[in-house]
């Protein structure tokens, strides 16, 4: 290269600089993601469960609850119920609770408890009673 | 009914097998209670006069599963006719296990703390009532009766612990307690144990043992320590100080109180699952 050194460093100054720049454009986060997105997914992050209760006698009153919050209930005649809940899943599951009474003299009957998410089946249980019953059921 | 039975004499080892006795029993037994309400079961040494009640008994309760080690020489020195019922030696046992980076003193030992868990207490309660049965027939069915009602009211106890426990979410459920007492009870209702001193109240803590406690109780995010005496306060302190965990309360390990809520085993079972759930939920 032939000049003075001054001129000799200020080119290569300039050519750092841009490199830098073109470097800097290829790794500028686009604005459709976010700056930092995490390597894993938020471990106990809520999720979408839909929650499906099925009775063959109505009964006189039921409730599920996780936590102590109640998330679905409702009575006869109706028999069969269901809602989504917003629910934060850790490894090591959740459990839901589910009370139910059927009317005095009822014959001994069953009641199914379905949950799903993510388009997958998680829990499947079925519970055979008579008068009331109580029944915790982990979900994972 | 014979109304002229002379009552039994049964000589127990522990509050909880004297409570037992006397749930089951009523008023056809007659209980001496050796191992005192406050006594610490691991350290309990029988006095002369303890081997006269043993000598004079009809029927000897212990818990068994090595909690009491004088139990040999007792049988020896008391001789009688007793019959002697090793209550725990007839229910399976559990042995400490490794949790995390926690990893308990002796994995082989086993715990002998088999009462914290409600379903052992309805098969001990059968022992009981056989034992007696077999003692005085005659009042087969006044202990048939007693045990009925003693099985419903231990169901209703298993009921409303299991929904008392369902208001602590599962990853919470990390009890850290003062001596490694509580493995049935974490069996039964989902708990990981991570325990200060072992299997035995004596057993004390390493220092190298306290650093690996605080760094799991720091990587667990454990919430409460609880404690069944204050033998150890500085121990206790640093955890808290070192972990940001608060104290969750006292908990009911080798017996009942002498009064209060805790001087039945039905109401030491509800203190404890109160203590716990209060402080994790």
């Amino acid at each position: 290269m032939r000049g003075n050194p001054l001129q000799r460093l200020l080119v290569v100054i300039a050519a750092f600089i841009a490199m830098g720049v073109a470097v800097g454009v290829v790794l500028r986060p686009s604005a459709d993601l976010p700056a930092s997105a995490p390597a894993n997914p938020v471990p106990n992050a809520p999720q979408t469960f839909k929650i499906q209760v099925d009775f063959v006698q109505a009964p006189a009153q039921f409730h599920v609850l996780h936590l102590g919050k109640t998330i679905l209930e409702g009575k006869g005649p109706q028999l069969n119920f269901s809602t989504e809940a917003q629910l934060a899943m850790p490894r090591e599951g959740i459990e839901l609770v589910l009370e139910a009474t059927w009317p005095k003299g009822a014959p001994q009957s069953v009641v199914r408890l379905q949950c799903e998410t993510g388009g997958e089946r998680i829990t499947d249980r079925t519970f055979w009673g008579r008068g009331d019953i109580t029944q915790i059921i982990l979900v994972r | 009914m014979m109304a002229n039975a002379a009552p039994l004499r049964v000589v127990t080892l522990s509050t909880v097998l004297a409570d037992l006795a006397h749930e089951i029993g009523g008023d056809q037994v007659v209980i001496t209670n050796l191992v005192k309400p406050g006594t610490d079961p691991h350290e309990f040494q029988p006095s002369p006069d303890d081997v006269r009640q043993v000598s004079n008994a009809d029927l000897v309760l212990a818990s068994g599963k090595d909690m009491e080690g004088y139990l040999n020489k007792l049988k020896q020195s008391a001789g009688g006719h007793a019959v002697w019922l090793e209550v725990g030696n007839k229910l399976p046992n559990l042995h400490f296990h490794s949790s995390g980076t926690f990893t308990p003193d002796d994995p082989n030992a086993i715990d002998p703390h088999w009462w914290h868990s409600v379903s052992n207490m309805k098969k001990a309660a059968f022992f009981v009532r056989d034992a007696l049965t077999q003692l005085q027939p005659t009042q087969k069915d006044f202990f048939v009766q007693r045990t009925d009602a003693y099985e419903q009211k231990l169901d209703d106890l298993d009921k409303w612990a299991r929904l008392q426990v369902a208001l602590v979410p599962r990853d919470q459920r990390k009890l850290v307690t003062s001596h490694d007492a509580f493995q049935y009870f974490a069996r039964d209702f989902g708990f990981i144990i991570y325990s200060i001193a072992g299997v035995s109240t004596g057993d004390q803590p390493s220092s190298q043992k306290i650093v690996s406690l605080i760094k799991t109780i720091r990587d667990q995010h454990v919430k409460a320590v609880f404690f069944e005496s204050m033998e150890n306060p500085k121990v206790l302190a640093e955890i808290t100080r070192e972990t940001g965990a608060k104290i969750g309360g006292e908990l009911f390990a080798d017996g009942l109180s002498a009064d209060g809520e805790a001087s039945t085993y039905i109401g030491m079972m509800r203190h404890n699952i109160s203590t716990v759930v209060e402080a994790l939920k």
